[in-house]
């Protein structure tokens, strides 16, 4: 079968996908449809089958990379390999969730193929049938950049999580192995260390409940968790609940933390500084819950709750356990 | 021990930013500050610095005028050196050139360790480090949480941050470290410092001419996203009938439950 056209690369941990696979298959489906391109998804490293299998649905091809050890997805291998295929059948175009892991290899990639690439994409269209015009936030998400493509293929994409929707679709896509040469990296990998934790990556996730000081302390975020189980959603925090040791660094959201877009942003306590609203204003509905009345996140807000938040979590969990 | 801190001066998150006519570019209000994560960059190189015999910190910039805030701030914090690459006053850059400038220059100087942040604000691509390693053709580490130098003083260790995990590491130097935000926490200048960094006259280089490799897109201009319409401020009697009243608006307005 034909490989080049669009590609892309199936970020997953021991055969679970991340769901932001799910959004990219779904555009790259589009764009190969209008411009009668192959759709491949790429698959690597340790239970990749699994993973293969469970996105079969939009893709014309799967390429499951193998190797003889156990290896992550991202190990060198499996890189070296994908420069290779990039260099054999010229894609199009290579698309990556934008995430910390895939910040690791293809900016080494482009490097390697000459071809320099976006991150933190939002936005893309074709135009004129084959150049590319992508879009990208700067600034905390304040304005967004337009980029036109103005090299040959391939061109590289990392996708933000959340900027396009996800899309069923029923192909049963071939399955091709092809088997990668080992091969040693720089780099030893001494211990794997996999975070505890339950629901959706915040980045992913379409709800998210984000407690800031006004919690009070650590105890009432079990209160932000239950709401979150309810909504399935996730846990965010403000800087300052982190660098008190109230939660993780994984959930700050913001400026010097993550950036969310979730359909549903609920905050708690947060006053809304610009360096937190920068990390959650591409949200779609915003919820503010303070009982100042003149916090500044109700600027940013589609909705404000002015109450004390110890009196309105307990009514909200109350209202959704009951259904009603 | 020679170690390289590269260094992004940025707008402050306070700064007034306006479209310029047809999106054409921005016009950035001057107040700039180090981008955040290159502060902790800083900090990590000092740490080092501090507690080990030998250690000269470097930190390189490429950028206009401004680029001297950030070194300023460097300066301040405690770098030996501050070198200046001077370059044009752009709104975007592509993260590939910059990486190729900085790397031309890096090539000059002797270096054992080169530490960046994880990402800079303004452009927010993530991308100069690991390309500078690349370019380099060094192992690039990161974004990391922890940062120890071996014994031998021949290779580090590593915690980096994979986003739902992190994973011990280790390579031989040179190497190229980006620094996530937990590694060090960026003191506060002494009032010498200051007085140090506002005196300063950077070392200046010229960035080589020549092209950079694979240069892909062209900027089209730039967007505003739209603004939210005033806040609905959600009423009710108790916080029981303004939950009941929230979750209806979410459910039959806003139809996001
Ligand atoms: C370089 C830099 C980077 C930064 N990066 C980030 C970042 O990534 N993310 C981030 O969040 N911040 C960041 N900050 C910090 C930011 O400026 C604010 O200090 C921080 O967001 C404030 O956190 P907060 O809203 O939780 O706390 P506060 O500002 O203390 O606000 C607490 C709020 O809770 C309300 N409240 C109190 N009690 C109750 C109650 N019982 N019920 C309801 N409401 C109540 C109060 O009215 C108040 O509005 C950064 C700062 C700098 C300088
Ligand atoms: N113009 C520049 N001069 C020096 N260092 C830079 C420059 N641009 C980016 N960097 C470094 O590369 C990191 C990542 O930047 P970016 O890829 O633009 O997000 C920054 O945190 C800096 O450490």
């Amino acid at each position: 079968m034909e490989k080049g056209g669009i590609w892309v690369w199936v970020e997953h941990w021991e055969g679970s996908e991340r769901a932001v696979v799910h959004e990219l298959l779904g555009k790259a489906r589009e764009l190969a449809d209008c411009t009668g391109r192959q759709l491949t998804a790429l698959v690597a490293g340790s239970k990749a089958l699994e993973a293969a299998e469970r996105i079969q649905g939009n893709p014309d091809l799967v390429l499951v990379l193998e190797t003889e050890g156990h290896h992550q997805p991202e190990a060198p291998p499996f890189i070296h390999a994908l420069e290779g295929l990039c260099r054999q059948w010229s894609p199009f175009l290579l698309m990556a969730p934008c995430t910390l892991r895939s910040l690791q290899w293809m900016p080494a990639l482009a490097v390697a193929l000459g071809r320099s690439m976006v991150s933190e994409v939002t936005g893309l269209e074709l135009q004129e049938g084959e150049k590319l015009l992508v879009r990208k936030p700067m600034h905390g998400g304040r304005f967004l950049v337009e980029l036109h493509s103005c090299a040959s293929p391939p061109h590289l994409l990392a996708i933000r999580p959340r900027a396009f929707p996800r899309k069923k679709a029923q192909r049963t896509a071939q399955i091709e192995k092809i088997r990668v040469e080992e091969c040693q990296g720089a780099l030893e990998v001494l211990e794997f260390l996999q975070d505890s934790g339950s629901g959706p990556e915040l980045a992913e996730a379409a709800v998210v409940v984000a407690g800031g000081r006004g919690m009070g302390g650590p105890e009432s975020f079990k209160m932000l968790e239950e709401l979150a189980g309810l909504m399935g959603g996730a846990v965010g925090a403000s800087r300052s609940v982190v660098d008190s040791g109230w939660r993780p660094a994984s959930q700050q959201v913001g400026k010097s933390g993550k950036t969310v877009s979730p359909d549903l942003y609920m905050g708690f306590g947060i006053s809304g500084a610009i360096h937190h609203i920068m990390g959650m204003d591409s949200s779609k509905v915003v919820v503010a819950v303070n009982s100042d009345p003149n916090a500044l996140i109700f600027q940013h807000a589609d909705y404000g709750v002015v109450e004390d938040l110890h009196e309105l979590l307990p009514a909200l969990i109350q209202e959704l356990r009951k259904g009603g | 021990m020679d170690i390289f801190v590269l260094v992004k001066t940025v707008p402050e998150a306070e700064a007034r930013m306006e479209l310029l006519a047809q999106g054409s570019g921005l016009r950035v209000e001057e107040k700039w500050e180090l981008n955040f994560f290159d502060a902790v960059a800083v900090e990590q190189a000092i740490r080092m610095k501090e507690t080990m015999p030998g250690v000269t910190v470097t930190a390189l910039s490429y950028g206009p005028r401004s680029a001297l805030e950030g070194l300023r701030k460097a300066v301040a914090m405690g770098t030996d050196r501050a070198i200046h690459l001077e370059g044009p006053e752009l709104p975007w850059a592509e993260p590939m050139e910059v990486a190729w400038i900085l790397s031309q220059a890096l090539r000059k100087e002797q270096h054992d360790l080169i530490l960046c942040g994880r990402k800079a604000t303004d452009d927010e691509a993530g991308q100069v480090g690991p390309m500078v390693a690349g370019f380099l053709g060094v192992p690039y580490l990161g974004p990391a949480l922890s940062l120890e130098l071996e014994k031998s003083q021949g290779a580090i260790q590593v915690v980096r941050d994979l986003g739902g995990a992190r994973e011990r590491v280790r390579c031989p130097l040179p190497a190229v470290v980006s620094a996530q935000k937990g590694l060090a926490e960026p003191r506060v200048p002494t009032i010498q410092g200051v007085m140090k960094g506002m005196r300063l006259q950077p070392e200046k280089m010229s960035p080589e001419a020549q092209k950079i490799p694979g240069s892909g897109w062209s900027l089209r201009g730039f967007l505003q996203p739209p603004g939210r319409p005033p806040v609905c401020l959600v009423e009710g009697q108790d916080a029981v009938s303004k939950a009941r009243e929230l979750l209806r608006l979410l459910r039959e307005e806003a139809k996001v439950l």
